[in-house]
């Protein structure tokens, strides 16, 4: 076991540091990412618009449509100033933002009537949208006012609670949970650091010098080469555990569920096509250039494979160019998990059909390594 | 000695092969990436006309429809339509048999105006049944009923509103702060206890500070030219509109490259450790920093900005990226500068902090 503790105390001296900075930095932007992610809904959901309303007026009016606004959008709360408005508009926080002036509710059906102020986004739909619901609601106020003398709002919220029945059709489409979105981050996490550190290693006992001299050693090179091998897989499997009991601790209640389990199923398939790729680069880099090929390649992966950018809002060119990223493919078999619920062969063939690329992927870099080394060995 | 120094230094860099793919290559990389990735649209603007289908007979509301102009009747059987639904054509299938019920796809925006309207159709009559209940006199005054609104007006938005373009910035910001890797090589070279052609450099006659100040402005120099190069990338062969002025541009990427050499210098200078983790912590603190800027998520900036203040200042991609947000969507450059103070006053205090640690040092054992 010569090789074996050889790769740890490689391991420990040389990338574990560095490993544990990018587990912390991963892990890190992994979890703010999908904890601030979508909520997998199944039934029909009301698109709701960010809507931000600032009531100057404090009147029953003011109060009554800000309950409203509140009740049909995804409320939010900005600072009354110029910039704090536009910082909000411009990253998407609040799509609309409505100003309720002083003495709205007072001179409301009257000549003096005063406006709403309102901030948007320009042509966006949303926004467009929620403006109709709050002419709606004012119009239905108005309505009462002139027909029954006062504004009735319990007559309001009555009228304007009927709704249309609505259902989705059998090929609906669902957003992704947060433990859908931070197992597709697990690509960023795994190609990261498993290349890194496996390159780390691979290329430290390959340095002519060492090898040279490990060659001497009366331990034959098949053995030599499984060792490290199986020290690859360990820190592998090592890695899955750790981001495994990360997805247990935040998400216990959707990890231990049979969706649960056929994510961190293919999570640990993509650990394998990880490792694959890990050891063939480490015959294709140098020290010097370990980081950089590293960085490179878990940006590309998850760029393509639509970590960063959903997968649904990928141009057919980039899907077909993604094809040869593992990472697009592990990224669709997550979202095919998450709209299946029957996992049985039959049902759900096509996510096995994913593991099977997966698993070529993975086959395909060994052969390529296999190539790799005897083209070496030869020069 | 200077521009001898310089002329080394400048050698050294252009044969750095790995200097040069962190300086020139991966943002360039990147920069395609984005491009090709990430999609220009970010919000799903208004529609001329909705398409849907309709199936069964409600001559009232399909007139309403009609003549609200917002919507495109496609003529289709169900079977049709439902194929048309699964594909994307038709947005929803209307069925107006008794009462009014709706087959989406997915729970979206255009989905949501479809209900609406239908909604604000069924609300509507029962608001009329209800006013007329409750005061039949109603019937005879049609002006209770008619000229409503609008009971909003905008106040339009000047100015550029796409966040495409701020996956561009935290790349930059990204690659000036990342330049930091280099100033540990320009360390290396003049702390005697960190590399052999330091201890060598440490005892030819020349000042130290002279070494360091000619190798940072070099390395400086160097990063700023080949920045610019991604710059000029992006505007001009990607056509990315960063922003109106490049010359704020270029102030802000110098200020931002000798910040980050700076901060480089300093991290390497105060940790005594191995070089590769040196370069981890200065890689792994700009990937964080372009990260919290919004580069995976445009907009964590944002979040991060409003909730978590501190992190924000603490970390330059974000105040670099803010900076040029501020240039792209503020008329004024109120914003720009204040940021840019923050950025030049990190630069300049590690810069101190730097000379003081660096100052009269002496190895009694290298």
């Amino acid at each position: 076991m010569q090789a074996f503790k050889l790769y740890w105390k490689i391991f420990a001296h040389g990338s574990a540091p560095v490993c544990l900075i990018f587990i912390i930095i991963f892990a890190t932007i992994s979890i703010f990412v999908s904890t601030s992610g979508g909520n997998g809904q199944i039934d029909f959901v009301t698109y709701e618009c960010n809507t931000a309303v600032i009531d100057n007026d404090d009147s029953e009016l003011s109060r009554q449509l800000t309950e409203y606004v509140k009740t049909h959008s995804k409320f939010v709360e900005v600072d009354d100033t110029d910039e704090a408005k536009r910082d909000a508009l411009f990253a998407r926080f609040a799509k609309l933002i409505i100003t309720i002036p002083e003495g709205f509710g007072e001179k409301f059906g009257t000549d003096e009537a005063l406006t709403l102020g309102t901030m948007q986004l320009p042509d966006v739909a949303s926004a467009a949208f929620m403006t109709q619901l709050v002419e709606n609601y004012l119009t239905t106020a108005e309505i009462y006012q002139k027909g029954v003398g006062e504004i009735d709002y319990d007559a309001i919220n009555k009228d304007l609670a009927i709704s249309t029945e609505i259902k989705l059709s059998e090929n609906n489409v669902v957003s992704d949970t947060p433990l859908v979105i931070f197992s597709n981050w697990l690509v960023y996490s795994f190609i990261g650091i498993l290349a890194f550190c496996v390159a780390f290693t691979m290329t430290s006992v390959r340095k002519l010098d060492v090898k040279r001299r490990n060659d001497c050693a009366p331990i034959s090179s098949t053995s030599f080469s499984l060792q490290l091998l199986v020290g690859n897989v360990l820190f592998g499997i090592g890695m899955y555990i750790i981001f495994m009991i990360m997805e247990i601790v935040m998400f216990t209640d959707t990890f231990f569920t049979v969706q649960g389990a056929m994510l961190a199923l293919n999570a640990f398939v993509f650990l394998l096509v990880s490792l694959a790729l890990s050891f063939m680069l480490s015959y294709l880099v140098t020290p010097k250039t370990i980081y950089a090929v590293a960085n490179v390649l878990s940006l590309f992966t998850c760029f393509f494979g639509g970590v960063f950018v959903s997968q649904d809002m990928m141009s057919d060119t980039v899907k077909n160019i993604a094809v040869i990223n593992p990472g697009f493919w592990f990224v669709k078999c997550n979202e095919l998990i998450q709209r299946t619920s029957d996992y049985s062969v039959s049902n759900a063939s096509e996510i096995y059909r994913i593991f099977g690329i997966e698993l070529l992927f993975m086959a395909a870099f060994v052969v390529i390594t296999l190539v790799i080394v005897r083209l070496k060995r030869k020069s | 000695m200077f521009f001898h120094i310089f002329k080394y230094r400048v050698i050294t860099l252009l044969k750095d092969k790995v200097g040069l793919f962190w300086m020139f290559f991966f943002p360039i990389v990147m920069s395609l990436l984005f491009y090709m990735v990430i999609p220009n649209e970010f919000d799903s603007t208004l529609l001329n006309k909705i398409p849907l289908s309709v199936t069964g007979t409600n001559e009232e509301f399909t007139t309403i429809l009609n003549e609200s102009n917002m919507f495109e009747i496609v003529d289709a059987d169900p079977e049709k339509a439902s194929e048309m639904l699964d594909s994307g054509e038709i947005y929803a299938i209307v069925n107006l048999d008794g009462e009014i019920s709706i087959e989406v796809k997915t729970s979206d925006i255009y989905q949501t105006l479809i209900k609406t309207f239908a909604d604000t159709y069924s609300q509507r009559s029962a608001t009329y049944v209800n006013v007329m209940t409750r005061n039949p006199e109603a019937h005879a005054d049609p002006s209770i009923f008619e000229k409503f609104g609008p009971y909003t007006s905008e106040t339009p938005i000047n100015g550029n509103t796409n966040p495409y373009v701020v996956y561009f910035y935290t790349l930059l910001a990204m690659t000036s702060i990342m330049c930091g890797t280099l100033a540990i090589d320009d360390i290396a070279k003049i702390q005697a206890n960190q590399s052999a052609t330091a201890a060598r450099n440490n005892i030819a006659p020349t000042h130290k500070l002279k070494i360091f100040t000619a190798n940072t402005f070099t390395t400086m120099l160097f990063h700023f030219c080949s920045t610019m190069l991604v710059v000029f990338f992006m505007q001009f062969i990607l056509g990315i509109d960063l922003s109106v002025n490049i010359g704020w541009i270029m102030l802000l990427m110098f200020v931002a490259t000798f910040s980050g050499i700076m901060l480089g210098s300093l991290i390497s200078i105060i940790l005594k450790t191995r070089h590769g983790i040196k370069l981890a912590i200065i890689i792994g603190y700009s990937v964080m920093g372009s990260m919290f800027a919004g580069m995976a998520f445009g907009s964590l900036r944002y979040y991060t900005m409003t909730y978590l203040p501190v992190l924000h200042y603490m970390l330059p991609p974000c105040v670099v990226t803010d900076a040029l947000y501020s240039l792209y969507y503020y008329p004024t450059l109120d914003r720009y500068f204040f940021n840019l103070l923050i950025i030049a006053g990190v630069g300049v205090a590690s810069c101190i902090a730097s000379y003081l640690v660096l100052r009269r040092q002496k190895y009694a054992s290298i």
